[in-house]
């Protein structure tokens, strides 16, 4: 059981947060989970997490700005992102790993475990 | 001076020198006889008198001579003259007429046009430029031309080196500011031109816009690309629930239809995957991402995902790779390709037959290899096995899925990446698909 890392999720489809939090809780991670871009960026400043997973689209602030917000704070610009989108091809996307993101996964290529499985490598 | 007055001043010239070079051969040859004739008719003079009547007489001759020589000369040089005013001021209605049809050219013309500098100093902008910019021609003459692109898009300090260095372009695309901060789209030419004034040379400088197609292309991207996530979104409500589920204890008829469930929701995956895929080629908008990768990590990583499928066909696979392979080439792109070679060799292998990916380098390309044992592509029908939509029959009758998409996309693929794929095929005995890609990627800066 990894020590209790801290995971803020932002995506604004609620069947699959809950998805992908009920994996990461049965995993041992806390789970924080926002649905849009302008609450992710307020929780992402007020709890540190060890980790974010962020969706591109979204409302309020698209994914880009987010990560964008996070690049211009002094915690921001270290912290872990990993976008989870099912977008693909779009200029924000390609902007978003631009600004330093670590990696971009489409959704529907990567499965609740395989998913977990990158996570603790990033944070190990 | 033109050539037609050239030749005419040189028939005169020619036409004077040849009469007074008669008129000299003739008074030489005949001196004798004239000093003869002279002395015969004339008494030499006998006082002082009549010496200075004949040196007067002389003078008169003489001077007459002359006078008239000159005549001949001042006529001669006045007849140049005016043939060259006469030449003169035809070329130079020619040249007002010239520079007027320019001029009616250059103001009319629906491209803008304007003469820059190399410091970026815009001079006689024509009307098209400045409906172009929303500025008049006196406002846009006050702006330098790198005020006008957009430095977000471009290199200002790179492009004002090029400048400096040369005045000729060759369709670039700019991407440019407006008076009225819109953004446009341009395909930039310039040509260097003399000119008189503060700068010896200039730029002559067109633009002919693709806004609207740059709109187009953009939206066309963005749908494909919005369509991508609301087709992909259930699915991956699916896909993850159904990963949850697993977890949790399942009978073996529950396991039975989760199966069903799971593999439905993967084949829907692939499927909008390659029609995105496809639809991006088809549409132009397909993006390549060239980075030096180490093929084996593609290779390996693309076994990986098939891995699964070969075990459950009972199908052996094995590789047949360099110890290492570095190469220019957008992995991404790479995997799909290989990944369809190796999906199609699967299940159309029957069990216990293999299927080996291969690759060989050598400086200049890559050679990669997907081979199986299996039913092979019958003679009739293999120059349709590119083609879209197209299953062969033995195909069809081996397995009910396959959307005869794969290999028409592999093929736009591969050639997205520079390279060729072409097959071997023994019916009932196995196919060889070979795909050669370029090594490296030349891209301009």
């Amino acid at each position: 059981m990894p020590e209790q890392k801290t995971i803020l999720l932002i995506e604004d489809d609620k069947d699959l947060s809950e998805a992908l939090r009920d994996q990461l809780h049965n995993e041992g991670f806390k789970v924080l989970p926002v649905y849009d871009g302008e609450e992710g960026i307020r929780a992402a400043l007020a709890h540190h997490p060890d980790l974010i997973l962020l969706d591109i689209l979204l409302p309020k602030q698209g994914g880009h700005e987010v990560l964008k917000a996070l690049r211009e704070d002094d915690w921001g610009r270290s912290a872990k992102v990993i976008l989870l989108t099912n977008v693909e091809g779009m200029a924000s996307v390609s902007e978003a790993v631009k600004e330093g993101s670590y990696d971009y996964l489409v959704k529907t290529d990567w499965s609740l475990p395989e998913i977990v499985d990158y996570i603790l490598q990033q944070l190990r | 001076m033109d050539g037609e007055y050239r030749a005419s001043l040189a028939k005169r010239i020619g036409a004077s020198v040849l009469v007074l070079g008669m008129l000299v051969a003739l008074i030489y040859a005949l001196r004798g006889y004239a000093l003869d004739f002279f002395f015969s008719q004339i008494q030499p003079p006998q006082n002082e008198a009549e010496l200075r009547d004949f040196v007067a007489s002389v003078i008169l001759v003489g001077g007459s001579a002359l006078a008239f020589l000159l005549a001949a000369l001042l006529y001669l040089s006045l007849t140049v003259k005016a043939r060259a005013v006469a030449i003169a001021r035809r070329m130079n209605k020619e040249l007002l007429l010239s520079r007027e049809q320019f001029r009616i050219l250059y103001d009319s013309s629906p491209v803008p046009y304007m003469i820059v500098a190399p410091d970026g100093t815009i001079v006689n902008p024509n009307k098209a430029a400045c409906e172009y910019f929303g500025l008049d021609q006196r406002k846009l003459t006050q702006v330098s031309f790198f005020d006008l692109v957009d430095e977000a898009e471009h290199d200002l300090i790179g492009l004002k080196e090029r400048f400096q260095r040369s005045l000729d372009a060759r369709q670039q695309e700019l991407t440019l500011q407006t008076g009225d901060e819109k953004t446009r789209w341009a395909l930039f030419s310039m040509h260097e031109i003399a000119t008189a004034g503060a700068y010896p040379h200039m730029g002559l400088v067109s633009l002919v816009d693709i806004t609207e197609q740059k709109r187009i292309d953009k939206a066309k991207t963005e749908f494909i690309s919005l369509a991508s996530h609301q087709l992909r979104t259930p699915l991956s409500t699916v896909k993850w629930n159904l990963d949850l589920l697993a977890q949790t204890e399942l009978s073996e008829k529950q396991r039975h239809y989760w199966d069903k469930i799971y593999s439905g929701n993967e084949r829907m995956i692939g499927l909008v995957k390659k029609l995105l895929n496809i639809s991006r080629i088809q549409l132009g908008t397909l993006a390549v991402e060239w980075q030096k990768i180490d093929l084996n990590e593609v290779f390996e990583r693309t076994l990986d995902e098939v891995a699964v499928q070969a075990q459950q066909h009972g199908v052996q696979l094995k590789r047949e790779l360099p110890e290492q392979a570095i190469a220019t080439t957008d992995a991404k792109l790479l995997q799909i390709v290989v990944e369809n070679l190796l999906t199609n060799a699967i299940r159309y292998t029957p069990e216990g037959g293999t299927v080996t990916l291969s690759c060989t380098r050598d400086r200049a390309n890559l050679t990669i290899r997907v081979s199986d044992t299996g039913i092979g592509i019958p003679k009739d029908v293999r120059d349709k096995i590119f083609s879209k939509l197209f299953r062969a029959p033995n195909a069809r009758d081996m397995s009910a899925h396959g959307t005869g998409l794969g290999l028409y996309m592999t093929r736009q693929l591969v050639e997205a990446l520079g390279g060729s794929i072409s097959f071997d095929s023994r019916e009932h005995a196995g196919t060889t698909f070979t795909v050669s890609l370029p090594a490296q990627h030349n891209s301009s800066a």
